[in-house]
């Protein structure tokens, strides 16, 4: 039985109208043309994230930790993924790749866009030579770049720069890849797990971070989502991609505080589920499991 | 039985907690604090984490218990 608790908020923020929809069962109608859906799976304390274009379009964001590999390779095919036309790898940590030498075993892979900064793991050894061996396009990410997926959908690369590297061992969630998704008056900014410090930098560049939805980075942590950093992006929702009950208390009750008081709906995995945001370019649509 | 020791990875540090990635596959994910970690360890050091039984201190720990127990029970006898 499709039981949908249609508890409807119509709102006009930003020129955006907003809807939400709590669906036990997460069904989401078929995606009609003009449309963009971004899926945020709950896969515990980690992040994955699918884009879907209406011309058949698909991107992934990151997989994962391994353990939640077959429920994210059911939840790809189940929104009928056949093939990955992007995969956009933030980072190289456990809890964002984990995952990913099950699914590159699974799914085809036209690109894959990569912050490319070495970590000595086996699994991003195993993803490495896996896209190696497979000869999948391999792109490292460049601040500045523009990358066109279908006929409708372009990524801005915000950071890292090219010639990023990792100047001491803990630098990687600074080096996380950073993008911009602007779909008609609607955007979506992608930050994996920056923290202030490429906040600061992406500040600097200049570079248009003003975003509808915002991925918030490292699951909430207090180490990013400054003041200064959402001031700037200023986003209507802002999803936290987070494990219930995880050992590093994310998210922080301060970066919680700073959503909360920049005005930002606020929509969390351990407690939303997976949470899909549709949207035609005007009106943001807002699913979640629970 | 002979001591152990296997290769752990340090994945990344999370606040004060460091996550580790332990066994040959890297298969077993191990959190513990940060300041365990040997100094000059970081994201992306390799170590080896070493486990030795130590019959004495595992003698002391089970007398401590016993003797615990013992006054509870003492305690218990003096009440009844």
């Amino acid at each position: 039985m499709k039981r949908v608790l249609p508890i409807i908020i119509l709102a006009v923020l930003l020129g955006v109208i907003i809807s939400i929809t709590f669906s036990p069962d997460l069904k989401t109608p078929a995606l009609q043309e003009g449309q963009l859906r971004v899926h945020f799976l709950n896969v515990g304390q980690g992040d994955c994230a699918l884009i879907q274009t209406d011309d058949g379009r698909n991107v992934l964001v990151d997989a994962g930790e391994a353990d939640k590999a077959e429920a994210v390779t059911d939840y790809l095919v189940k929104s009928g993924v056949h093939r990955i036309d992007l995969l956009v790898i933030t980072h190289a940590h456990s809890d964002h790749i984990g995952g990913l030498p099950v699914l590159l075993g699974r799914f085809g892979i036209s690109e894959v866009l990569d912050a490319g900064l070495p970590h000595g793991s086996q699994a991003y050894a195993d993803v490495l030579s896996i896209i190696e061996s497979r000869r999948i396009a391999y792109r490292r990410a460049s601040m500045g770049e523009r990358l066109g997926v279908g006929r409708g959908l372009s990524l801005e690369v915000l950071w890292p720069p090219s010639d990023y590297s990792v100047s001491s061992e803990d630098m990687l969630n600074n080096g996380s890849v950073v993008f911009r998704i602007q779909f008609g008056e609607v955007s979506f900014l992608f930050t994996g797990d920056i923290e202030r410090e490429a906040e600061g930098q992406l500040l600097a560049s200049g570079q248009n971070l003003a975003s509808t939805v915002l991925k918030v980075a490292h699951h909430g942590s207090d180490s990013g989502t400054s003041n200064e950093f959402l001031q700037v992006v200023h986003p209507a929702y802002a999803i936290i991609s987070v494990g219930a009950d995880n050992e590093y208390g994310h998210p922080a009750r301060s970066t919680l505080r700073r959503l909360g008081a920049i005005g930002a709906k606020v929509f969390r995995t351990d407690e939303n589920g997976t949470i899909v945001v549709t949207t035609d370019g005007r009106t943001v649509e807002v699913i979640t499991a629970r | 039985m002979s001591d152990r020791s296997f290769r752990a990875f340090v994945d990344r540090i999370e606040g004060d907690k460091a996550v580790l990635l332990a066994g040959d596959r890297e298969q077993h994910r191990v959190i513990l604090p940060a300041e365990y970690l040997p100094d000059g360890a970081a994201e992306g050091t390799v170590l080896t984490i070493s486990l030795k039984s130590e019959p004495e201190m595992t003698a002391e720990a089970l007398a401590e218990s016993e003797r615990l127990l013992q006054e509870l029970k003492d305690q218990d006898k003096g009440s009844s």
